[in-house]
């Protein structure tokens, strides 16, 4: 089983507390969505996960994390 | 909430007073008399008109995506089984070899109402569950 964690809440606040509907606004989704990522009850289009990204000014890695239980994480050399 | 919630919210509100009207007209005239009262399950069609807040996102599109899909393979298996019972049913236990013709609309009524209720049940479940985005 496989899955993907987020961390757009922590995001939210580090970039000057924006609410859930400013960052649904930004990135063209509902803020149901938004509370849906969130809660990790919903797993993002490629291109939703990239406009995330560029709106918190980061890479997709600092948004996402791809988990596979029973394996450690990748480190870069 | 969404569009398609409110919408399946309203086909599901539509079904239960269906299925209230078919209690009480089944107390009042008998049950085999009291089918008609699932008329009432039409009103749904006016879910056409419900509009949500804002415009669908990829996620909606998604969760209408499987929703869809569950509807018609729930509605594709009544009409499957519902031919094959009824043809069951007149072969082995009462020994005819041909289903009435007014069966076959009966069960595409059916089958129709069917792929209306999965699909509101799905919209309405499928929100509060894990839901991947569609790559196509």
């Amino acid at each position: 089983m496989t899955e993907i964690t987020n961390r757009i809440r922590r995001l939210r606040f580090d970039h000057g507390e924006i609410t859930q509907q400013q960052l649904a606004e930004r990135v063209g989704v509902t803020r149901q969505t938004i509370i849906a990522l969130e809660a990790g009850k919903y797993t993002p289009s490629l291109a939703l996960a990239f406009r995330l990204a560029r709106t918190f000014g980061c890479n997709v890695e600092d948004v996402f994390q791809y988990n596979v239980p029973g394996q450690s994480v990748a480190q870069d050399p | 909430m969404s569009t398609q919630q409110k919408q399946a919210w309203f086909m599901l509100a539509a079904f239960g007073l269906a299925c209230i009207a078919y209690l009480v007209a089944g107390l009042l005239v008998g049950f085999d008399r009291a089918w008609p009262a699932f008329a009432l399950y039409g009103l749904g069609g006016f879910a056409g008109f419900i509009r949500g807040s804002g415009k669908p996102d990829e996620r909606d599109k998604a969760i209408k995506r499987r929703a869809v899909f569950a509807a018609f393979a729930a509605s594709y298996a009544t009409l499957f089984v519902g031919c094959f019972g009824a043809w069951a049913i007149r072969y082995y236990w009462q020994h005819e070899d041909q289903i009435p013709g007014q069966f076959l609309w009966q069960l595409g009524m059916i089958a129709g109402g069917m792929f209306f209720f999965v699909w509101s049940v799905a919209i309405v479940l499928l929100y509060g569950r894990n839901v991947e985005a569609d790559h196509d």
